[in-house]
């Protein structure tokens, strides 16, 4: 029998629906006889305990302690666990929460480890994770030879989230020890909205070079507009003056810091501009070459004339 | 007072690349190295505290790899940090996050810092171990993804701005030494001048062995144990007339802006 | 004309010969590809190719002289052809040579695409693959012929390449038309070489797509598109006012109900007078930001629209290339920068504009003038030392900067700065010794190619 423990996190009191895609990931290594425990730290831990009685978990540990975000508090629970149950696995959600903790306790823990995991199985008994590297260009298979317990962090929407009822028992815990060295002081203020806020907007349109000249660039103000989009650019476009510097995405220029829906039309995608945007979950790439370097980290592409796509799209917003 | 910050020199790999006849890496002729881009944030943030703190502080940057990586340390030395310290030994050429903080953790107790910058994450693997895991290792308070930081030389607190799950960003304040790992953006990284440049060639850089660390062997936590290309490329193409593609394209924005 | 390498030592030193040893010395394998793209030496490809992954990172560079492409297509390897049927600069013999080679599927569908691909297209259009045939249909090189053979195959992807494919003739469209889904029709009806007895089928097609793509088709009978110009549909007049096959005075209906169509409207140009009046005083924003960009707007009209509440209308006053002097001085000082900033990047601005935008403290505003041939020369060289690199970068941009002025590029600690300097095309010789040494490969790469151009025309002068 090995256990199996997944740490799920809520913020301010609410609960945080990765953890159940960590619950997944966990699952399908399940076998026979083995426990897979969920630990919660909250305020009210058992008001998480009902989202958490999922097919496959025996058990939920309640940790009343704080609604607050405490990695070192996180740290010292991983460390309790370890040392009190020698779980062959321990998971959390991926996201820069974990990166937080979860180092820092594998380390400390010399436990193994593997960050952003997207696939996980047993291979001939081996606990075998995958993840992605060099911007998504290679998938790696990671094992960890010696280890008994195996720290991991699971990439958010890799997995499905945990459904199906089930009927965990309840375990109460006391909050382990925790060293605390830092102290929360705040929140920073919301950043002020108004003008062109390449920074705060989720939906950018961008132009490239591909746009042609000057007088083509008010046709995609006009797009951005009708679409609910903030119009962006690449460095070319602010370096000739048809756009502001502050529509430009990329190094030197803007962060599209809160971009859910990227639209990058006619824009090669250099270093420099991917700087701006890559992080962004939707991109789009619309361009004639169907070798630009845009396209090796969109999520969808359009091989074509980005200004009969824009003449189609105007026809449909 | 003395910064240690922490470097990598990454690769990133060409748009068609094959893999090592082993399969556990990619053909090295595919890949092209340049200086870890959160470690030119660290490194900034860094010489900003000694040049507040005047000339007696020290910026020392410190790198885990092999002669390839000294460009990265040349880099840092270019923009303004003092020395340079380069560890290797070809053992360390499987190790992971954990073992790298293993032997970072070595120099930190050499070097005695007030201060640990890391960079948050590589930008080759992104597995955003190093820095928190020699936090762990050295027991250092630590904070990860620092976004904003107002540190003096030598105080013995930080206040910083730490970037949480969902957007938001936390102001809290932190025991010092810490370990800190440095988000993009908390400032605007400078370029080294020419003459900067220059000098970098003249500035000293140490290369350690392991047994000048006392260090025998470094596990790691983990081990590779095949790298491949995903079956598909990551972009799905929408085909068609200009119509059908703009179609297609509306329903997406559509569907992800719920409109 | 490249010139010949001359013998180093001989008493013939040429101004190529002297740049080639110096290169040969440095052995930097990117300035020898700059001058490789002028010079043809057989030590400076050496160089240049010198390493595997050299010849990896040449063979997939579009800024690659064809003439190393051609080199390394005569011995490649896997890696290799593929990253050349991908480059763009790949001449065509080294292309047909990679077709000896019998490369595999995807490498003959990277050719079959390729700009340069035109001699082998036919035998690629009878390629066992369904995506190489593809290729070829979608490849704007392919005659009439080829696509006319692919078009009888039952296949969508290529039905919709054929469709839009630059050289299908008429009787390849009226197949389409026949056999095909309604968004390949809608291609052959937008198509130049669309038989008349298919646009006047299309003219009365229910499906709207099919009359917008009519009404877009350049060559589209002068009565049909005023007919279609009073279509019940705004898309399908919408695509009526865009095409240019009438001329702008013909066209009469600024009182469309669509505010999307008057936008068209105004940006049609030889429009008449009233019209032009009644689009300016559109209750539209867009309708009047595009009639202020309208060059054929009289000075008047664009007095009245550089008043506009809307800055974006002002701005458009600003860009209009027809707006006097005299407004560009009411523009200079309007609150809004990017209007401003609109003003700087004239170079028919009077001189006294120019000197008041000199005091402007916005970086739009400033890069503007650094960009402007109209800047006097110190200026320009005050932008140079501006603390913001991206103001500075402006005057790399600017044909009249004095040499102080990039010469204080040429230290600048933006690589970009001194790689978009490296670019110039009329880079001063003493500029270009100094970037050869610079740490960035792509200031070396740009600027032995600014010394081995200079010296390849010097040398064929001389002999």
């Amino acid at each position: 029998m090995a256990n199996l423990i997944v740490i799920a996190e809520q913020r301010d009191g609410e609960f945080r629906e990765t953890s159940l895609e960590a619950v997944t990931a966990i699952r399908g290594i399940k076998q026979g006889d083995d426990k897979l425990s969920v630990a919660i730290i909250a305020a009210d831990p058992q008001k998480h305990v009902p989202a958490l009685s999922v097919e496959g978990v025996d058990e939920v540990i309640a940790v009343k302690a704080t609604d607050d975000f405490q990695p070192d508090l996180l740290e010292a629970l991983i460390g309790a666990l370890v040392k009190d149950r020698a779980p062959s696995v321990v998971a959390v959600a991926h996201g820069v929460d974990a990166w937080s903790f979860a180092p820092t306790a594998a380390a400390r823990l010399d436990c193994g480890l593997a960050t952003d995991i997207m696939g996980l199985k047993l291979d001939d008994g081996d606990l075998v994770a995958t993840r992605a590297g060099y911007a998504e260009k290679v998938l790696v298979d990671i094992d960890f030879p010696g280890k008994e317990t195996v720290l991991l962090t699971v990439r958010t929407n890799a997995f499905e989230p945990a459904s199906g009822s089930g009927s965990p028992e309840v375990t109460e815990m006391a909050p382990p020890e925790a060293d605390v060295a830092t102290t929360h002081e705040g929140w920073k203020p919301p950043a002020d909205a108004g003008g062109i806020d390449i920074g705060g907007s989720e939906f950018i349109l961008s132009i490239g070079r591909g746009v042609g000249d000057e007088s083509n660039v008010e046709q995609y103000l006009e797009l951005a507009e009708s679409m609910g989009a903030t119009l962006g650019c690449s460095r070319p476009i602010a370096d000739n003056g048809w756009l502001p510097k502050a529509r430009q995405v990329g190094q030197s220029g803007q962060l599209a810091a809160n971009c859910k829906l990227y639209i990058a039309m006619g824009v090669s995608g250099s270093v420099q501009h991917q700087w701006g945007m890559k992080h962004v979950e939707n991109i789009v790439a619309v361009n004639t070459d169907p070798e630009a370097s845009i396209f090796s980290i969109a999520r969808y592409g359009i091989v074509g004339d980005m200004a009969e796509i824009a003449e189609e799209l105007e026809n449909l917003f | 007072m003395k910064i240690l910050v922490t470097v990598k020199q990454v690769a990133f790999l060409d748009d068609e690349f094959e893999m090592r006849d082993d399969d556990r890496g990619v053909d090295e002729d595919f890949l092209e190295k340049d200086l870890n881009e959160f470690d030119h944030y660290s490194v900034e943030e860094a010489l900003l505290i000694k040049e507040a703190a005047g000339d007696d502080a020290e910026v020392v940057v410190v790198t885990v790899g092999d002669e390839d990586a000294d460009d990265a340390l040349r880099t840092a030395l270019a923009k303004g940090a003092d020395r340079g310290i380069r560890v290797w030994d070809d053992a360390l050429a499987e190790a992971d996050g954990v073992a790298i903080a293993k032997v970072l953790a070595k120099v930190v107790e050499r070097e005695k810092p007030d201060m640990v910058f890391t960079g948050a994450q590589s930008a080759d693997f992104g597995s955003a171990v190093t820095g928190m895991a020699l936090a762990g290792l050295l027991g250092w308070p630590h904070a990860a993804v620092v976004c904003n930081l107002e540190y003096s030389a030598g105080a013995n607190t930080a206040t910083l701005r730490r970037e949480l799950e969902g957007g938001l960003e936390e102001v809290m304040s932190v025991r010092c030494p810490a370990v800190l790992s440095i988000q993009l953006g908390i400032n605007e990284p400078r370029y080294a001048s020419l003459r900067g440049i220059k000098q970098a060639k003249q500035k000293p850089v140490d290369e350690l062995s392991l047994d000048d660390l006392d260090l025998d062997s470094v596990g790691s936590a983990s081990r590779v144990r095949r790298m491949y290309a995903p079956e598909k490329g990551q972009a799905e193409l929408i085909a068609g007339s200009a119509a059908e593609q703009a179609k297609r394209l509306a329903e997406i924005i559509k569907e992800l802006r719920g409109m | 004309m490249n010139a010949p390498a001359a013998k180093i030592g001989t008493a013939s030193v040429t101004p190529a010969s002297a740049l080639i040893a110096r290169l040969v010395e440095a052995g930097d394998p990117y300035a020898a590809l700059g001058a490789c793209v002028h010079i043809t030496d057989a030590t400076l490809d050496q160089i240049a190719l010198a390493t595997r992954r050299q010849r990896l990172i040449v063979a997939a560079a579009s800024y690659a002289p064809p003439r190393l492409l051609d080199i390394l297509s005569q011995d490649a390897d896997a890696p290799l052809i593929l990253r050349l049927a991908k480059n763009p600069a790949t001449p065509a013999d080294a292309l047909a040579r990679l077709m000896q080679g019998r490369p595999p599927a995807r490498v003959r569908r990277y050719i079959a695409a390729h700009a340069n691909a035109g001699a082998l297209l036919p035998q690629l259009s009878q390629d066992t693959s369904i995506e190489v045939r593809r290729a070829v249909a979608g490849n704007a090189g392919a005659p009439a012929d080829v696509i006319a053979r692919l078009a009888t195959e039952a296949d969508g992807p290529i039905a919709r390449a054929a469709a839009a494919a630059p050289q299908a003739d008429a009787a390849t469209l009226e197949h389409l038309w026949r056999t095909c889904d309604e968004w390949v029709r809608a291609d052959v009806v937008a198509h130049p070489n669309c038989p008349p007895g298919i646009l006047a089928e299309a003219e009365a097609q229910e499906d709207p797509l099919i009359r917008r793509k009519c009404a877009a088709n350049p060559a589209i009978p002068d009565d049909m598109l005023m007919r279609l110009l009073a279509d019940p549909d705004e898309q399908v007049r919408g695509a009526a006012v865009r095409n240019l096959a009438i001329s702008g005075d013909r066209l009469d209906k600024a009182g469309d109900p669509s505010a999307k169509v008057r936008r068209l409207f105004a940006r049609r140009t030889r429009l008449a007078r009233p019209m032009i009046a009644r689009l300016a005083a559109d209750a539209d924003d867009w309708v009047r930001r595009w009639i202020a960009r309208n060059p054929d707007v009289p000075a008047d009209v664009l007095g009245e629209l550089a008043q506009d509440p809307e800055a974006a209308v002002r701005r458009s006053v600003s860009r209009n290339p027809a707006c006097p002097p005299d407004l560009l001085s009411a523009l200079a000082v309007d609150p809004q920068p990017w209007v401003r900033a609109g003003v700087a990047l004239r170079d028919d601005a009077p001189d006294a504009v120019i000197a008041l935008l000199l005091d402007d403290a916005d970086h739009d505003v400033l890069g503007a003038l650094g960009r402007n041939p109209a800047t006097p020369a110190n200026h320009l060289e005050m932008i140079a030392r501006h603390p913001d690199k991206d103001v500075r970068r402006s005057v790399a941009f600017n044909p009249a900067a004095p040499p102080d002025a990039l010469g204080l590029l040429a230290q600048d600690v933006y690589p970009l700065n001194r790689a978009i300097l490296a670019g110039r095309g009329d880079l001063a010789r003493a500029l270009a010794l100094r970037l050869l040494d610079d740490p960035e490969p792509q200031v070396r790469f740009a600027a032995a190619a600014s010394l081995a151009r200079a010296a390849a025309t010097t040398t064929s002068e001389q002999q």
